[in-house]
């Protein structure tokens, strides 16, 4: 019997325990494991994705990626995904992205990628694929829902949770895209970080 | 279901699409929404903590929703106005109950389809599944433009945009709840307010 890695495990399991209420038949791990790849996700990558053909489920292994769009002519940092997020690739379409959002490994990330796109995968399990994308599609909206909702939050106490929840984060994300992305200035940023580290 | 109502929602989601409505199913995932349904100014699509969950059509009336944060406060999120679809997304995607609660605030007419049957249908047909798919990745882009509204526009000209995108808004939600949609105190988005 072939051992799956055990990153492929981790990644496949948080996929089945997400969409376990709408998609319950996702097929055993070991059918499934083939589909998934670790890859780069620079920017020829992310061209390489459309709606309806190569385009599917990502997750972290290790360190960070940066979700970064341009607004009034500037890019910013809008999130990060973090080791063992799971993003999709909705976010970065060429052929829909008109807030030229890419993303940035950060921190000499790893990521894990299942193509939903691949025909023989489509072919092997025609419902439940349909069933994922429509699934993934739409948590990935949802995800954003998230976002929005961390701006109505007291800016103080989310950026110090945040900080603790991401330790390495202050490492491998510039300080101004880090203020940015919490909304703060980078002197309320500084006297947040203390806060952090000297508690 | 009213041959009126099936009428309304397969032809919006054709607008919305410019797809068929019979190829993609829509007049069949129409047939499934329950309605009309009569709601009063003041009546509740749904409230927090609700573990019915249902994915509404609007036909006529407006009101707003609002998100419960993780901190207890309430935040405005969006406006309910004809021609939209509007559900608790948490309780849409995982069946758990609704983070969220909508309150019309002019008579209204609505349909609805339990989120469970929604999905249901969608599992059942293919075409319809893809159009929903592709709603989807345009839909993430409006999100992205919300986001970044909400997190670098110039205060005073977001509150500007917000007025005239939700007429109506500072009379039927509180300033706290405006506040919070804004991230920022309630003292300044009173500031915002007076000097627009």
């Amino acid at each position: 019997m072939t051992q799956l890695p055990d990153t492929h495990l981790a990644f496949l399991n948080k996929l089945r325990q997400l969409t376990a209420r709408r998609c319950p038949d996702m097929p055993e791990n070991a059918r499934l494991f083939n589909y998934v790849q670790k890859v780069t996700i620079d920017a020829s990558f992310c061209a390489s994705l459309t709606v309806n053909g190569d385009s599917g489920i990502f997750f972290v292994l290790n360190g960070m990626v940066g979700t970064y769009h341009e607004f009034e002519g500037k890019e910013r940092l809008s999130h990060v995904y973090d080791r063992r997020d799971i993003f999709y690739s909705n976010e970065v379409l060429p052929e829909l992205n008109k807030q030229n959002t890419t993303w940035k490994a950060l921190g000499g990330s790893e990521v894990l990628f299942f193509n939903l796109g691949d025909k023989n995968l489509q072919a092997a399990f025609p419902k439940w694929s349909r069933e994922i994308q429509m699934f993934i599609s739409l948590y990935s909206t949802y995800q954003y829902q998230g976002y929005i909702n961390a701006m109505g939050l007291d800016r103080k106490a989310y950026s110090i949770q945040w900080l603790r929840n991401h330790p390495n984060a202050l490492s491998v994300i510039p300080r101004s895209d880090l203020a940015d992305m919490l909304g703060i200035s980078k002197t309320s940023l500084k006297s947040f970080i203390k806060t952090v580290l000297y508690e | 279901m009213s041959s009126t109502g099936r009428h309304i929602i397969a032809t919006r989601l054709m607008e919305m699409t410019g797809l068929d409505m019979i190829q993609f199913g829509f007049v069949d995932f129409s047939e499934c929404f329950e309605g009309p349904i009569c709601l009063d100014s003041g009546d509740r699509l749904w409230d927090f903590g609700d573990t019915a969950g249902y994915l509404w059509f609007i036909e006529s009336g407006f009101g707003f929703d609002r998100m419960l944060l993780e901190d207890g406060k309430r935040m405005l999120n969006g406006m309910i106005e004809p021609g939209i679809f509007v559900c608790d997304e948490q309780q849409l995607i995982f069946g758990v109950p609704s983070v969220s609660q909508a309150i019309v605030n002019t008579p209204t007419i609505a349909y609805r389809i339990s989120c469970d049957r929604w999905f249901e249908f969608l599992n059942e047909n293919q075409g319809m599944a893809g159009v929903i798919h592709n709603i989807n990745a345009h839909f993430i882009q409006m999100r992205k433009a919300r986001l970044l509204k909400m997190k670098h526009m110039e205060k005073r000209a977001y509150w500007d945009y917000i007025k005239d995108r939700f007429p109506g808004v500072e009379q039927f939600c509180t300033q706290t709840e405006i506040a919070h949609y804004f991230g920022v105190s309630k003292s300044t988005m009173h500031r915002i307010m007076k000097e627009a």
